[in-house]
């Protein structure tokens, strides 16, 4: 049974704006950061989606993928140690609280 | 070229003195006297080649000259020129100048300005040769303004007194109107005959044609001014405020003489037309009667002597106004030695009692006896007592007088002898003779006051018989004047004397004796006559009433409106600036100032709101990018 495009193309655009409602509505800033992760992996479920509607023989969507998948680990490292930095400074994670660069 | 030397070595003590005088101190007059007879040395030397011309120069009058403006096609000349005329000039010009010149340094002894004084008289001594020197109208006119202005310099010399200064101002002032004149006539001869240089003079009176009358009373005009003739004396009496012997020098010897001696050199200008001459005659005639009478009236030793130097200056105007140079010109060489000699004496006394009220002198001569000596000599060689030198030149006058004019004039003339004998005779019994009318320490001056008395007692003893017929009329031959032609009728040889004499009588016994002359009942009849000549027949107030005050009037009428008009003019000008830059302040503030400020507002403004976007919470701004990614997603489907 082979799975239209269509239907993956709406469950990414679910998961994506799972993601967007997710990074703006959380207040938790690791909360933030697994909303960003979703945003990416729906991005991911394209990619391999779209490669394998186009036949893709070499593989080359996925290798695109594993490397968004490696930069999402190595941003999401970032931020969880910009959190933990900013926890230990203020004694909060709460992105409400935290507007240090307001104008 | 060396009479160049004759106006320039005083010039040069003049700049000397003016500029290292201070700290010559007492030896600055040797620079002064030094100068002046090398001057007098060189006039004689010129002199001497004038009588005996054979030679080098075969009568040939020493002249210098240069081009001094080329304009057209006849360059404008200036020079000196030598000539019998200047030579006479010269002569009494320095030689009395320098006896006064030694004289002065024994009177203004202790002086604080003692060598301004001196260099003073050097400027002097340079205006009036170049006067006397100068062969045109325009360099006798340099001259003749130079001679105006150290008169006004040395007559307020004393300018810490008042009366000194004011006298000052009122010689020069008075002295300007008649330059006046001479200007005029110096233009007009310019206009008309296209050269101002006195050569040939009788050739270009014929080309002034209906002019000549009027350039030859405007010359007359100018000499007026200078020699203090009638309308224009006024400043004369009072120039005796300056030092006795400036007195002496410029206001008795020298400067007055420069309108006499003017008048001489431009004689073929009058000639011509008679009534120029006419004027002459008259305006010398009235004023030496005029003056005559009110030194009779006066009291004040130098007042005395001055309203004598404008009788006397009268009578040699009258002398020309025969057409006679000589006539006047012998008068006026007599007259400055026997004046200078009465101005010194005058200051001899002076500077022994301190005053100059003859009323509170006498018997002076005891004291004093070279003073009074001297000035009995000169008073008699005034008075026209033979031989004397006034005689001689007063009957050569008389002569002329009676030859060429009304008999009337000749009356005046004779009354004018008559007035001059009494009124000196009566200064020098008031001054020497008698008691003592009041205690007083006099002495004798100084050796180097009185030697000068006694050369000029020489001279006025002696000059006059260079005219006379005993030395066989030398001087007429030399001044170029046929003598025989004026040989003196007899009766007026004899006239003369006895009209002297009778002066002189009279005078001994009103002064001498203190004897009433007329009875009480004509004396008090006269008695306003009296008055009118002491009070100097009010000229000085008719000239306050007539002329000062609405000068005065008139002068603080252009004040006012210079005061309200002109200033207000000005205040207005800064007033509408002052205005008309607030105004200017204002735009600047608030238009300029605005547009700048405005900018800087808006964007302070523009700045501040937009800082409101910046809330500093990272939420915001992922909405605002979703949001912004949204839009263009949208724009670009």
């Amino acid at each position: 049974m082979i799975i239209p495009l269509s239907h993956v193309l709406v469950v990414s655009a679910g998961l994506f704006a799972l993601g967007v409602f997710g990074a703006l509505t959380r207040r938790n800033a690791i909360g933030i950061l697994m909303a960003i992760e979703l945003i990416l992996n729906s991005a991911n479920l394209n990619l391999i989606a779209f490669g394998r509607a186009r036949g893709d023989a070499g593989g080359e969507a996925q290798v695109v993928a594993l490397l968004v998948i490696g930069i999402a680990a190595a941003g999401a490292v970032v931020g969880l140690a910009l959190v933990l930095a900013i926890y230990r400074h203020r004694k909060t994670i709460s992105a409400d609280e935290i507007k240090l660069l307001k104008g | 070229m060396t009479v160049l030397f004759i106006p320039f070595l005083p010039l040069v003590a003049f700049f000397v003195l003016i500029f290292f005088g201070r700290r010559l101190g007492k030896f600055a007059p040797a620079i002064s006297l030094m100068a002046l007879l090398g001057s007098f040395l060189v006039s004689l030397e010129l002199f001497q080649i004038l009588l005996h011309p054979e030679g080098i120069i075969s009568y040939n009058p020493l002249r210098v000259s240069w081009d001094w403006l080329a304009h057209g096609e006849k360059p404008l000349t200036l020079g000196f020129n030598f000539d019998p005329l200047s030579a006479v000039m010269c002569l009494v010009v320095t030689g009395i100048g320098w006896l006064i010149m030694l004289y002065s340094t024994g009177y203004m002894h202790g002086d604080s300005r003692y060598s301004r004084f001196f260099a003073y008289l050097s400027l002097f001594f340079c205006a009036m040769l170049t006067l006397v020197l100068a062969d045109n109208f325009l360099l006798l006119y340099i001259g003749w303004e130079g001679v105006g202005l150290c008169s006004y310099l040395l007559i307020s010399f004393w300018f810490e007194k008042p009366a000194a200064a004011n006298a000052g101002k009122k010689a020069f002032l008075t002295t300007r109107v008649g330059d006046l004149g001479l200007f005029g006539a110096i233009l007009l001869i310019a206009k008309l005959t296209g050269d101002l240089s006195f050569a040939d003079l009788p050739a270009r009176a014929a080309m002034l044609g209906s002019w000549a009358p009027v350039v030859a009373v405007l010359i007359f005009w100018g000499a007026a001014g200078k020699s203090a003739q009638f309308p224009l004396h006024v400043w004369l009496p009072d120039a005796m405020e300056g030092p006795t012997p400036v007195s002496a020098l410029i206001h008795a010897a020298t400067m007055v003489a420069a309108g006499v001696y003017l008048v001489a050199r431009t004689l073929p200008l009058f000639i011509p037309s008679g009534q120029g001459l006419a004027v002459v005659a008259a305006v010398g005639a009235f004023t030496s009667l005029f003056a005559a009478t009110i030194a009779c009236t006066q009291t004040d030793l130098k007042r005395i002597l001055a309203y004598s130097t404008l009788s006397q200056l009268g009578l040699m105007m009258l002398g020309l106004g025969t057409g006679n140079s000589f006539a006047g010109m012998f008068h006026l060489v007599t007259h400055a030695w026997f004046k200078a000699l009465l101005f010194l004496g005058a200051g001899s006394v002076i500077h022994a009692v301190h005053h100059q009220e003859i009323t509170r002198m006498g018997g002076l001569w005891k004291k004093m006896p070279v003073t009074a000596g001297t000035f009995v000599l000169a008073a008699v060689a005034m008075a026209g007592i033979p031989p004397f030198s006034g005689y001689w030149s007063k009957e050569g006058l008389l002569t002329s007088v009676s030859q060429s004019l009304p008999a009337g004039y000749l009356a005046v003339a004779m009354l004018v002898s008559f007035l001059t004998a009494f009124y000196i005779t009566r200064a020098v019994v008031l001054t020497f003779f008698g008691k003592p009318r009041e205690e007083s320490h006099a002495h004798e001056s100084p050796a180097v006051m009185t030697g000068p008395l006694l050369v000029l007692a020489v001279g006025a003893a002696g000059v006059g018989l260079l005219g006379s017929p005993w030395m066989g009329h030398r001087m007429q031959h030399f001044l170029g004047v046929e003598a025989g032609h004026h040989e003196a009728p007899h009766w007026l040889e004899s006239a003369s004397v006895l009209i002297a004499s009778a002066g002189i009588a009279l005078a001994l016994v009103r002064y001498g004796l203190g004897r009433q002359l007329l009875p009480e009942g004509l004396r008090a009849g006269l008695r306003p006559l009296y008055n009118l000549a002491s009070a100097k027949y009010f000229v000085d107030e008719f000239y306050e009433r007539v002329l000062l005050r609405p000068v005065r009037w008139f002068s603080g009428k252009l004040f006012g409106f210079d005061a309200r008009v002109l200033d207000g003019a000005v205040n207005g000008a800064g007033w509408a600036g002052l205005r008309l830059s607030r105004f200017k302040r204002w735009v600047d503030e608030t238009f300029v100032d605005g547009a700048v400020n405005g900018l800087g507002l808006t964007a302070g403004w523009a700045g501040g709101a937009l800082r409101r976007a910046q809330t500093g919470l990272v939420q915001n701004y992922l909405l605002v990018a979703s949001a912004g990614a949204l839009i263009i997603f949208l724009l670009l489907r």
